[in-house]
């Protein structure tokens, strides 16, 4: 039998259904409604993922007796696909008589590169087209998308609120007769941070025919992937308090030590902060909070632990706000190991030279080292064949 | 692939007392302690490539005639396993009696001035109580850095710089011996950038010679820009002309791929500081912060996300003072 996974399954299949967002659905529905060639005559959907943002254009273009004319980033967006094949569709109805909706979803995945000349395509689109042109992106703030977003509709769509994923959820167990513990579900709601599919993914993969889930197999089962999203949802939540406090307890509840919660909000440092006074306060703040953390490990003084989350909080909330924060996992976090094990064989190297040439680890280091790595990278480059 | 390429410095280090040609009055004292079979302990202090391990290693194969094996070992003060790891090598070392007619056997203890007060002092009782069957060759760079107490135990011997005339000389021999051509103007540019560091100066030659086979004033340029050293003022100039995210990848790449540590960051972004076009009172703070970050990563803070904080500092200060130039 063919088994659907559950975001498909459980789709909404009516405006009804989908959850949350009321206000800009309303809006987007009202600008299809009324669209004409003189006003917007594109919108750009944007907000974090699992939302409802594709879902609510999909739903939108049936209700409304639209043909959708979809492009994902896994078609091919160059310029040529967009003026030869999409253009032509957006100035004439389909076979079926009714008029096309032409939908670009991801359009933050439009990269210079490998997209070659899309953007501009797409302005020339907006411009050319007489059927409405929607697009959906996570980020729309990307400096590429900037000529863009001046031509259209912008639609803020936000996170769910918890009661409204756990509502969905306790539905969706009664209907499948799921054995769940109430606190198993909120933890899979409240780990969602608002997004409904990884929530419905949770659900599905933690669901067996016999057992019941209980909130340790939520913790244990939904392990990384969770934790990364939960750290991402905690420094956002903390980036748009409106307290210190709120801003801690946010960070606070992220199941990591404050050391490690410290590499991922230092190494997000550029998508957070960015012109050159709120960089200093903001990497003044991490300089801060990393030596009191140094004292508490060296020291044992647990009781400065607070401290270490005040400055964190802090430094998130002078940094920049308006649109979507894209954050990603630090290098810093990544290659911890890695930068562990090189040094380590770096130090043996110098420990071995030091011996041979009775020298200091400074001249080892600035000196030595460079000049045998300055004579192998001539060798290397005179050894290989001269062009005439 | 590297081991194949000798080090200049290494190859041509005199092993000696006799073939050492710059420090006569030096040699002169040292070859007394090789007649007469006896030395106190010694203290050579100077700024590096100044002959002091080179003098201490002549002196030792000299006093044993060249059995050296067994009579003496080399141990590094700055060593992160600590001062234990010294005492216990050298209550070791000292416990078996000397080979020939030498009544003592010799530590050279490098870099000792880059220990802790407290891990000099654990030095000193340790000389107190091996002077019998030891004698020590301290060396240092600077001797207000040794506690009085180790100073009054030894025979202090200063190390100069090295005479230009006498680095000129020995980059000659080398290159005659290696049979490499040079330009009289570029070994005396070699001479001028190494400030009286014969190390400094050797290792320039080979450098400029590994570029095209000869030294010329065009590949000693070469590779003196190569040199470790120009890449924290990169890291400087990067922050100071507003590209702070260029400066912290500079910074990561110095600390994990070529491994400087980080209190030589701080020391050439100070020089950088006190040397900008910054006013003094922005001067003043950023030398205050210097000293704090310094501080801080010698308590255990992480020197990546401390330097970094203190490249922000210079991004911001020098992007106020365009702002202020252009209005």
């Amino acid at each position: 039998m063919l088994r659907e996974i559950w975001t498909t399954k459980f789709k909404p299949k009516s405006w009804d259904e989908i959850v949350g967002n009321e206000k800009a659905r309303e809006e987007f529905l009202n600008w299809l409604k009324n669209w004409s060639p003189e006003g917007k005559k594109a919108a750009l959907i944007y907000g974090p993922a699992g939302v409802g943002k594709s879902l609510t254009v999909e739903i939108a273009a049936k209700m409304l007796g639209y043909n959708l004319i979809e492009l994902n980033a896994s078609d091919s967006r160059t310029k040529d696909v967009i003026l030869e094949k999409v253009l032509p569709a957006s100035r004439s109805r389909s076979i079926s008589g009714k008029p096309n909706l032409i939908f670009l979803d991801e359009v933050d995945g439009i990269y210079q590169r490998e997209d070659v000349g899309a953007v501009s395509a797409i302005k020339q689109l907006i411009d050319q087209a007489t059927s409405p042109i929607v697009m959906v992106a996570n980020d729309p703030w990307k400096q590429s998308l900037r000529e863009i977003r001046e031509k259209c509709l912008m639609i803020e769509f936000s996170r769910l609120r918890k009661d409204q994923v756990l509502k969905r959820l306790k539905k969706i167990v009664e209907e499948e007769g799921i054995l769940i513990k109430d606190e198993a579900l909120e933890a899979i709601a409240e780990r969602s941070g608002g997004d409904m599919r990884s929530a419905l993914t949770d659900l599905e993969a933690l669901t067996t025919e016999s057992e019941v889930i209980s909130n340790g197999s939520v913790k244990s089962l939904l392990g990384n992937r969770i934790r990364e999203e939960s750290v991402f949802e905690a420094i956002r939540h903390a980036i748009y308090a409106k307290s210190i406090n709120e801003a801690k307890t946010h960070l606070m509840s992220v199941d990591m030590n404050p050391d490690e919660l410290l590499d991922w909000i230092y190494g997000n440092f550029p998508n957070i902060a960015n012109d050159s006074t709120r960089a200093y306060e903001f990497l003044k703040r991490m300089a801060d909070a990393d030596f009191i953390l140094a004292v508490v490990q060296k020291k044992r003084s647990w009781s400065l632990i607070p401290y270490i989350y005040d400055l964190l909080a802090i430094a998130l909330m002078e940094s920049k706000k308006g649109g979507y924060i894209r954050l990603s996992r630090p290098n810093r976090v990544s290659e911890k190991w890695i930068r562990i094990s090189k040094s380590q064989e770096r130090a043996e190297k110098i420990k071995e030279l030091k011996t041979k040439y009775h020298e200091t680890t400074r001249t080892i280091i600035f000196e030595t080292l460079p000049l045998m790595n300055f004579i192998a990278e001539k060798k290397k480059g005179s050894s290989r064949p001269r062009r005439k | 692939m590297m081991e194949t390429e000798q080090v200049w410095t290494e190859k041509y280090r005199p092993r000696r007392l006799s073939e050492m040609v710059d420090r006569e009055e030096i040699v002169k004292r040292l070859e007394t302690f090789v007649k007469t079979k006896n030395m106190p302990h010694l203290l050579f202090v100077g700024p590096p490539g100044t002959s002091k391990t080179t003098s201490a290693l002549a002196l030792v194969y000299d006093m044993y005639n060249g059995n050296v094996s067994g009579n003496y070992i080399e141990l590094n003060a700055s060593d992160e396993r600590g001062i234990d790891v010294i005492r216990n090598r050298v209550k070791e070392f000292a416990r078996s009696v000397p080979l020939g007619e030498v009544p003592f056997k010799i530590i050279i203890l490098d870099e000792c001035d880059s220990t802790t007060e407290e891990a000099q002092q654990a030095l000193r009782r340790t000389m107190e109580r091996y002077s019998n069957t030891t004698r020590f060759i301290l060396i240092a760079n600077e001797l207000y850095k040794i506690i009085e107490p180790i100073q009054s135990r030894c025979a202090v011997f200063r190390f100069g710089p090295i005479p230009d005339n006498a680095i000129l000389e020995r980059l000659r021999e080398i290159a005659t011996k290696e049979n490499i051509k040079y330009e009289e103007e570029a070994l005396k540019m070699i001479v001028e950038k190494s400030e009286g560091d014969m190390r400094k100066a050797i290792n320039f030659a080979q450098g400029a010679a590994a570029i095209e086979g000869a030294i010329t004033v065009k590949s000693v340029k070469d590779f003196i820009g190569y040199a470790g050293v120009g890449k924290i003022d990169q890291v400087f100039e990067k922050a100071f002309h507003g590209d702070l995210e260029a400066a912290m990848n500079t910074l990561n790449n110095l600390l994990y791929n070529e491994g400087i540590p980080p209190k030589e960051i701080i020391r050439g972004i100070h020089k950088n500081v006190t040397q900008s076009t910054l006013s003094a009172q922005e001067k003043a703070d950023m030398v205050s912060m210097l000293a704090d970050v310094e501080y801080r990563i010698h308590s255990g803070a992480d020197p990546e996300i401390q330097i970094s904080a203190l490249l922000a500092k210079i991004s911001m200060l020098s992007a106020d003072k365009r702002k202020k130039q252009s209005s």
